[in-house]
This record gives C-alpha cells, structure tokens and sequence, in this order.
C-alpha cells in the first residue's frame, strides 16, 4: 500500500525564534494590531509504500524521531495519514 | 602525522583546513563525505562551512554519511576529532557532543574577531597546550552559534565546556550561546567542537597566531 503520513513539527516552548519574532514585528507595523504571536513550525508530507498501514506509521515515526526532529528544541506531531494505494 | 578533512556537499572551509595543517609540517587528505576514515589516518576535521546546503538544520544530514558514522567507533578508543563551526554543529547532532547549534539570538550571521577564554584546558588534547583561563582571539563567522543544552544533559561545565566567548574584561560577544558557550570537548577529551576558525589563525598575516596550539593538538591524542 502506498501512503502520504503528513508530520508537523514545531519549536518546544522557550526556544527562541528570530525569524518569527521579526515576521511578527513587522506585522505589527504594517497594521495588524491584532496579532499576539506567530510560531514558525514545518510540515513535511512522506510518501511510503509498504505492505501494512503500522508498517508506514512505523516509519514515518522513525523518520521523524531519528531526522526531521531535534527534540533538543523541537516536538513532532504525525497529523495524518492519507492513503493513496491500497 | 596524517589528518583526514572530510568534506560534503557544501563544506567551504575544507581548502583552510588542509593548508593549515600542511604549515604545521603534517600531511592533511579530503575525504570524501560517502567514503569511510581510513585507519591510516591520525585525526579528523570537519570543516566549516554549509554542508547540504544546512538543509533540515545545520549539520544534520551530513552525521548521517559515511565518513561521519566511521568517525564514531574511531572516537571511542580516544581519535582524535575537530569539528570547526558547521563541524561543530555536525558533532553535536549526531550527538557526539552535547546539545544543539539554533540561530543567533540576534537573527543575523556575524563575521568578526572575537576573544575567547579557555576552560578546563587540561580536559581536552585540542587546549591542553594553553595556560588555564588564558584568553585567546580567533574569528568567528555564522549564523547558527547560539548552543543550547539538552534537558536531560546533566550540563556539568567541567566535563564538557572548553571555550567561551569573552575576556577578562567582561565583555564578551553574544549570540545567546549558554554560558557563552563557543566550544565543548567530549567526556574523553578527544573529540572537540567550536564555532570559531583555528584555522583562519595560523600565518603571521592573519589577525592571530592562537590556532596553531589547536590545531597542534592532535598530536597530544598519541600520549592522551
């Protein structure tokens, strides 16, 4: 089966984000006197083909634990798995 | 003495490295990212520089190459290893050293001399060679120097800090490192990370001479 995991990660609470603290500066100046506060995160979409769905969930989690995430400053989140293949 | 600077797609600090090791009289090779650290070699660099591009995070996709991963099981039995600037952000990923490199507090890459203190000199062959506490200068250039420990280090300063940002006035140069943190050595002491450039201090015409103890530390791995 083919499938498309979508993983969130975004920064642990107290770790300072430059980019998001001067996109919301910025903001701010331009007019949007409503805005609190912006947290930057990334998502990425992978694709797997495997012969079971907790074969897919099993790598996606392992991607994310052993790449795509430091947990030193970041957590992830698996949003959704989106089957493309049966 | 024979010392291996890997490079990656990238690494632009690779050519320093090499020259500098040659004017300390030694022999210095690249290795290339996907080939393993052969065992005739004496140390290891990983330069400076942008390798992948800092695609992800700065560092993490090059501590999955071969060269690095070969470096691992070496590093254990006391080789000796350097991680300049983007090195330093590689060892710490693959968590050879404690922690993690983040932007600088400030957002912007800086590119500058700074000094620098040295800490528990004796605790690493790469400072062993400097008097305690003395003060050194040496130029820095990045964008990700801010080192933040992780929770669950039990972050002890006499094990790991080995350079920090600042001299006895008190002023220092702050990128949000903790402690000021700019370099750290492993429990053993061979395996030593730090932002600044030894390796842009090693001639006469250059700001400062300090990088040539530390370079001249792998020598002290052989009596480690």
């Amino acid at each position: 089966m083919k499938a498309a995991v979508t993983i969130l990660v975004t920064r642990n609470k107290g770790v300072l984000d430059p980019h998001a603290e001067t996109i919301l500066k910025y903001a701010k100046q331009m007019g949007f006197e409503t805005l609190d506060k912006i947290e930057i995160g990334k998502t990425f979409t992978c694709v797997f083909t495997a012969d079971s769905s907790e074969e897919i969930l099993q790598g996606a989690t392992s991607l994310a634990e052993t790449m795509l995430c430091n947990p030193i400053i970041e957590n992830h989140v698996i949003a959704q798995t989106l089957i493309i293949e049966q | 003495m024979k010392i291996a600077v890997i490079r990656f797609p990238g690494s632009n600090c690779d050519i320093d490295c090499v020259k500098a090791i040659r004017t300390l009289g030694w022999n210095a090779d690249f290795v290339w990212h996907t080939d393993a650290v052969a065992d005739d070699f004496d140390g290891a660099i990983l330069p400076g520089g942008f390798s992948f591009g800092d695609a992800l995070r700065p560092g993490v996709l090059a501590h999955f190459s071969r060269a690095v991963q070969s470096l691992k099981e070496k590093c254990e039995k006391g080789f000796p290893v350097l991680g300049i600037c983007n090195g330093m952000q590689i060892l710490c990923e693959s968590s050879l050293l404690p922690g993690v490199l983040v932007q600088n507090k400030s957002g912007l890459f800086f590119c500058g001399q700074v000094s620098l203190i040295i800490r528990n000199s004796q605790k690493c062959i790469f400072t062993r060679d400097f008097k305690a506490d003395e003060t050194i200068s040496l130029p820095v250039a990045h964008g990700f120097g801010c080192w933040m420990p992780s929770a669950e280090n039990n972050f002890s300063a006499e094990q790991f800090v080995t350079l920090t940002y600042g001299d006895n006035a008190g002023v220092f140069f702050d990128n949000g490192s903790a402690s000021q943190v700019a370099g750290l050595c492993n429990g053993m002491g061979n395996v030593f990370g730090l932002m600044p450039h030894p390796e842009r201090a090693v001639q006469p015409w250059m700001n400062s001479l300090d990088g040539v103890k530390i370079l001249k530390g792998f020598a002290n791995a052989k009596r480690f």
